[in-house]
């Protein structure tokens, strides 16, 4: 490319980008700026977008029916594209958790939110040369319809940031579309902050769900594409698939002692839980079919976990009545069972096999996502440092995956063991734990509460040299 | 004669009342700002102080546009991303045909240029200011900016796809 063919490509993608800008941005009156922070009112919206309708009287809006097939068609051009570490992502289809092009979608805009849209939108053409792309859903028209109102909890719950906090990736979509008739704009905001919450993905893939929060905005106002588009965004967008009931199922559960449950097998039209006999509601966002919320367990105590879709319908209840403790902590390795293999990687990928040498063995487990697991470890690190090499202490990182490389304090002096998926240490039942395995690799104990990790190793027989 | 461009009769300008004014410059502040901060959010809050500031002292610049300009870049390059706040990309609209992934390969290359070498490129093909008007914009010699704009294109060539 010789250098005015590049400085046309630059005019070009400003001049794009210009008329976004003045799209996405009314016209500020000057009175807004001497009286402070700007309001979007319709009285100075530029005469070329649609008025905003006041916040009290902001309609909400799902892009529900036919308009489906085409989220489902985004989802899965993301889902066929390399991943970004150059594997492939397997479509994702059908199955619980999982969509389909048959699975209706539904397309709706938080509390707070905007979606305006002034003509009817028709699916285009699929971009570039995937494939795999779904062409099968061109020609459809997109519609927005009004979404029933929400329940305030829900509604409530909805606004906050998810509980895992700022680990979670956005998702990058491209959304497809034919413009008919006169300019249009479709705008989401939830005003000038960053998005509160964002899709987040466990195994590296894209989710079908996706958090549609933040600006985003289509615009033909200049006759770009000559009506039609193709906008990649980095999308914050939460498009759930419609149903009349959340599968009922049997879900998974891995608790931590001081208050956390991950939920295994959840369906992605699941947005909000709670539990039986309890007022409360978490809001989540199931990734590869994992959600984490705030939760604590007796042992053997049992639950049964509601579900409700992202407009705040109850969806039934998901998950028959589980014995959580049963579930969980059955399957942990028992006090007297031999192991036989201990094998996994290190932080730098190599194989590491942790072969007995006399001395006890504590496995120290833990999640990056997991807010007790660091509160552990601080309080574990003294105690550690005090049992010195009568012991050997590696730290597990619950998740296989190795950018998880929990413990993330700098400071821990410990190797970090990535488990190979079947070993058999793998069957912890909750996080932060301690496995404690005896100078021969046999199970002596394990340890789910930190309390006082002190005396608990002591009952064990593990004291510091000296006491 | 580009919209940026300061109009020759810098008296009418002054006499303008600063509501006209405004009503001509802001959203040109804006996508100005947007441009050199490559964030639509930071872009209105910048063109918003940046008028005000101008609000406050209206009558005192001689040529209210040359100086909004200067402010506005300096501004931009004065501006940080908040600790914590993830990159958030100008909008891209484009058509269907195999523009998209280039044009957004384009604006991610862009977004990545050092910000002097990236406001000579959003001043020269946004603004369509002269070497001279971007150099007084600036505070550098003409020279510079030449340079500046060719380390860019330079750059931009290498990391954008053919």
């Amino acid at each position: 490319m010789n250098e005015h063919e590049l400085e046309d490509r630059i005019r070009d993608l400003f001049t794009h980008q210009s008329v976004l800008l003045d799209a996405i941005h009314e016209d500020r009156g000057v009175a807004n700026l001497l009286d402070g922070p700007m309001s979007t009112t319709a009285e100075n919206t530029s005469n070329h977008l649609p008025a905003v309708a006041s916040p009290s009287t902001r309609p909400r809006w799902v892009l529900a029916g036919a308009t489906a097939a085409v989220l489902v068609l985004v989802v899965g051009f993301v889902a066929t594209r390399p991943a970004a570490n150059g594997s492939e992502i397997g479509t994702t289809s059908g199955g619980q958790g999982g969509v389909d092009a048959s699975t209706p979608w539904q397309y709706y805009v938080l509390p707070g939110e905007t979606l305006l849209s002034e003509a009817p939108l028709v699916v285009a053409a699929a971009p570039g040369d995937d494939p795999d792309f779904d062409t099968s859903g061109l020609g459809q028209r997109l519609e927005f319809v009004p979404i029933t109102d929400i329940d305030d909890d829900v509604a409530a719950l909805i606004s906050q940031p998810h509980p895992r906090g700022e680990d979670r990736v956005t998702t990058k979509v491209t959304l497809l579309g034919r413009v008919e008739g006169e300019p249009w704009v479709l705008r989401v905001t939830d005003g000038p902050e960053e998005p509160m919450a964002r899709a987040e993905s466990d195994d590296g893939s894209p989710s079908p769900s996706t958090n549609l929060r933040g600006r985003y905005l289509l615009s033909t106002d200049s006759g770009f594409g000559s009506g039609d588009f193709a906008l990649t965004e980095s999308l914050d967008m939460i498009a759930i698939p419609e149903a009349d009931s959340v599968p009922t199922g049997q879900g998974a559960g891995l608790s931590t002692p001081t208050g956390w449950v991950t939920w295994d097998s959840l369906p992605s039209n699941v947005a909000v839980v709670s539990f039986t006999d309890s007022d409360q509601k978490w809001w989540i966002v199931p990734s590869a079919g994992v959600a984490v919320f705030p939760a604590q367990f007796d042992d053997g105590e049992r639950f049964t976990l509601q579900a409700f879709a992202s407009d705040g319908r109850p969806m039934g209840s998901y998950g028959e009545t589980v014995d959580y403790a049963a579930d969980a902590r059955a399957a942990e390795p028992k006090v007297g069972e031999k192991i036989d293999v201990i094998g996994g990687s290190d932080i730098a990928g190599n194989p590491l096999v942790v072969e007995a040498n006399g001395r006890p063995t504590l496995f120290v487990y833990g999640a990056s996502w997991c807010i007790p697991c660091s509160q552990v470890i601080e309080e574990a690190l003294p105690v550690l440092d005090a049992l010195g090499d009568t012991v050997n202490v590696y730290a597990v990182p619950y998740y296989t995956e190795a950018d998880d490389a929990w413990p993330t304090d700098p400071e821990w002096p410990y190797p970090r063991l990535w488990l190979n998926p079947n070993n058999r240490l793998r069957d912890i039942g909750a996080v932060p734990s301690v496995l404690v395995l005896d100078g021969t690799n046999v199970v002596i104990g394990v340890i789910h509460s930190f309390d006082d990790l002190a005396a608990e190793l002591a009952k064990l027989g593990i004291t510091p040299a000296g006491i | 004669v580009s919209e940026y461009q300061a109009r020759p009769d810098t008296r009418a300008v002054t006499q303008q009342s600063f509501e006209d004014f405004y009503a001509s410059v802001w959203l040109r502040s804006f996508r100005l700002a947007s441009f050199l901060t490559q964030d639509a959010s930071a872009g209105e809050e910048i063109a918003q102080d940046v008028l005000l500031n101008m609000y406050r002292t209206w009558g005192k610049a001689d040529n209210p546009e040359a100086y909004l300009r200067t402010a506005i870049v300096n501004a931009a390059s004065n501006w940080r991303r908040r600790a914590g706040i993830g990159r958030s990309k100008l909008p891209l609209l484009a058509t269907n045909h195999h523009t998209d992934l280039a044009a957004e390969e384009l604006g991610d290359a862009i977004a990545a240029l050092p910000f002097r070498q990236r406001a000579v490129i959003v001043l020269r093909y946004h603004a369509d200011l002269s070497e001279a008007e971007i150099a007084e914009t600036l505070g550098c010699r003409p020279g510079t900016v030449k340079s500046l704009a060719s380390r860019a294109l330079t750059r931009l060539a290498k990391e954008i796809p053919k």
